[in-house]
């Protein structure tokens, strides 16, 4: 009862205060998954928010930016629609942001249109995302980005023969599709395309075909968490004994790979975000992320898409205003906008608002006692592929 | 009970049409979650068919609807009554499978029913997008009114709705055939001695009450445009479970008042911190459990009661 009252309290002086305070306030409407098996891309999205404000503060301009947090609570679309036509409606937002999940962006696309809202996707990677709206803009990445240098990479370093492993909704058909598609124009061979359902637990019968078609290696997209974990050590005790090589994308992220253990050694990974990268900012975020929430905790793909995601509200806020018109902020970010991330300089394509970054291709080793993706090639400037394909 | 208090929920719903400014949306869900809940009183609380499976009418009428509005036709009201047909002829087929078995043998078959069906519409990705669902456009209500921004459309058309099923609802409950449910749900024996043919009636009323939940699931996926797995998810049908026993088992209202108190807690707890909402939602529920056996409606009634007695000075009863 306490906590009903306490919530009846602040609901209330949440319908009060905003009519109190005169400065202009911007808000930031930021819809995640806080709760539930899927919370930990609403850690990161808070991790990152409160690292952002720690280094820029909550004022830009004399303007506040108010960030209101909405829980999802999964991929759940019908529940993302509501709260962002709550955002719009009610707390009259300027900007919406997150996005864990491809569904959940998807289906605010005929919303924020109709509403003119100017939306940045810090997670949700598949391709096709920023072609529903026109007011939508990704700093995170996309699959096929990620999925198509390693293809480039793989025939000319020994791997021809390659089964393909993918979980079964947008994002792994997205991957699966564009390394075939790369791999097959680099001169190498599909043995078969496996697309497992996303609910699954027990990986062995999947990875028991791949041994029989006996590849060079096997590429891999799982929804990450525990199933993607699952995943690589199935692929440990079954595949990597008889010599077949994993090839996946963001699957051994640093945040991950404590959970994974040694399975992990040799996995090849390509990823917009590696956690060597030499920059400053990714220094410092790693260091503030250490100092506030504890030694465990590190910097994921996640965290710096919502990091460059405020950036790029603060640098919009700071050139047009608290009050700015939806159609220039589009036509602000779709000015051919640079910036510096942690992961090195990023860019947002003017064309198709997605993000311009650097890829890395790396191997996990351990070093010093310690897991860690080290690095082999740095693919700089790519573009989302799959845009190019279908113009 | 006074007529009057008949049309105070109505009246309220009016109300907060023209008040509720951006929170018509979350009014649109709460009645969604109205019917739904309502057509689980009918099932579980009325005939006592004791149900984990509401899921699967509810994912049945809202794929019903969404593909429907897809492949054939895009008028809400024709996507409605087809959507709600077929959920209904979906729930024939399967009460004659389960229906004759009862208590906990029963929960696990409406159960297995609802896990089937959801993991089928995963794995036929083509047909309903698997995970990542169906979005799709309506044409207008009656050819005159969009679904607009505002969702003043999706709200009055959800509104009427769920009035036509309530008054369908309370005919079924006052009729003999209700009665006879009221029996069959204290003993089956005995109902059966007495020449009630106890199968056919059960199938009867799994039919309408399956068809009252597809109507609700055709009425999230049109108001909402999107369709995607979780409708079908069990979480559905433990939420509309929830809500009856929050607001009362056999009262009808019961519905109206579990699925208001739940969506409204839901919202602002989920305001007030996005991380730990849930605590909330579980210890409102074990209140209501532990001290109000007859769900929320009990306050309503204790109220009406002391109301009462102010006005008249002294109760008989």
């Amino acid at each position: 009862m306490r906590r009903i009252l306490l919530g009846l309290g602040a609901a209330i002086a949440m319908l009060v205060l905003p009519g109190l305070a005169a400065a202009e306030t911007v808000k930031v409407g930021v819809i995640g998954v806080f709760s539930g098996g899927f919370a930990r891309w609403g850690e990161q999205f808070k991790q990152a928010i409160e690292v952002f404000q720690k280094h820029h503060g909550k004022v830009v301009n004399g303007n506040t930016i108010e960030i209101i947090l909405r829980d999802a609570g999964g991929p759940d679309p019908a529940k993302a629609r509501q709260l962002a036509e709550e955002l719009i409606l009610r707390e009259k937002v300027q900007f919406l942001a997150g996005f864990a999940f491809t569904p959940n962006a998807m289906a605010v696309a005929e919303l924020i249109t109709e509403a003119k809202m100017p939306t940045v996707i810090f997670n949700a990677a598949t391709a096709v995302i920023t072609r529903r709206s026109p007011y939508f803009v990704r700093v995170s990445f996309t699959l096929p980005q990620v999925s198509a240098p390693i293809a480039v990479w793989a025939p000319k370093n020994g791997i021809k023969k390659v089964v393909t492993v993918v979980s079964d909704y947008a994002p792994g058909h997205d991957s699966e599709q564009t390394f075939i598609k790369v791999f097959k124009a680099n001169g190498g061979e599909i043995l078969e395309s496996i697309r497992i359902p996303l609910s699954t637990t027990d990986f062995a019968p999947f990875f028991e075909r791949v041994l029989q078609q006996k590849p060079d290696a096997m590429f891999m997209f799982g929804p990450g968490g525990p199933p993607s974990v699952a995943m690589i050590n199935t692929w440990a005790s079954r595949l990597k004994p008889a010599g077949i090589q994993l090839v996946t994308t963001n699957e051994t992220q640093a945040i991950d790979l404590p959970k994974i253990g040694r399975a992990a050694i040799d996995a090849i990974g390509s990823s917009n975000f590696t956690e060597i990268i030499d920059t400053p900012l990714n220094k410092r975020l790693r260091a503030d992320m250490t100092a506030m929430f504890g030694p465990d905790q590190v910097p994921d793909v996640a965290t710096v898409g919502t990091y460059d995601g405020l950036q790029l509200i603060y640098m919009t806020v700071a050139k047009l205003g608290p009050r700015p018109n939806p159609d220039d902020v589009m036509k602000f970010w779709t000015s051919g906008l640079k910036w510096e991330s942690p992961r090195g300089p990023i860019a947002i394509d003017p064309k198709e608002r997605d993000i311009i970054q650097g890829v890395h291709l790396r191997r996990v080793k351990e070093v010093d006692g310690k897991l860690i993706n080290v690095d082999f090639e740095i693919v700089p400037d790519v573009k989302d592929p799959w845009k190019e394909e279908n113009k | 009970m006074n007529p009057a208090w008949h049309a105070l929920p109505w009246l309220l719903a009016i109300a907060f049409y023209f008040t509720a400014g951006g929170y018509l949306s979350l009014g649109t869900s709460i009645l969604v979650y109205i019917l739904l809940t309502l057509s689980l009183d009918l099932a579980l609380g009325y005939a006592g068919i004791i149900t984990l499976g509401h899921a699967a009418f509810f994912g049945f009428g809202a794929y019903g609807a969404a593909l429907f509005a897809i492949h054939v036709n895009a008028d809400p009201l024709l996507g409605l009554v087809v959507a709600t047909a077929v959920t209904a002829v979906f729930a024939v087929v399967t009460g004659m499978l389960i229906l004759h078995t009862q208590g906990v043998t029963l929960l696990m078959l409406t159960l297995a029913i609802a896990v089937l069906l959801a993991e089928a519409a995963n794995r036929a990705y083509k047909v309903t997008g698997g995970d990542d669902g169906l979005q799709f456009t309506m044409g207008p209500v009656l050819g005159l009114f969009r679904f607009d921004l505002w969702g003043q459309t999706a709200y009055l058309y959800t509104l009427v709705i769920l009035f036509v099923w309530f008054v369908i609802a309370w005919k079924v409950v006052h009729s003999p055939f209700g009665r006879s449910l009221d029996g069959i749900r204290q003993s089956q024996a005995r109902m059966r001695a007495i020449g009630t043919p106890v199968w056919w009636r059960l199938i009867a009323i799994y039919a309408i009450s399956a068809a009252m939940a597809g109507s609700a699931g055709a009425l999230s996926a049109q108001t909402t445009r999107f369709v995607g797995l979780n409708t079908l998810g069990l979480l559905v049908s433990g939420i509309a479970v929830v809500m009856l026993v929050l607001g009362g088992t056999r009262r009808l209202y019961g519905a109206f008042l579990g699925a208001a108190v739940y969506v409204v807690v839901q919202d602002f707890a989920a305001k007030v911190n996005p991380f730990y909402w849930m605590f909330v939602i579980g210890g409102l529920l074990m209140a209501t459990v532990l001290f109000l056996e007859g769900g929320l409606m009990e306050v309503l009634d204790i109220g009406r009661r002391w109301l009462r007695r102010l006005l008249r000075g002294s109760d008989p009863t």
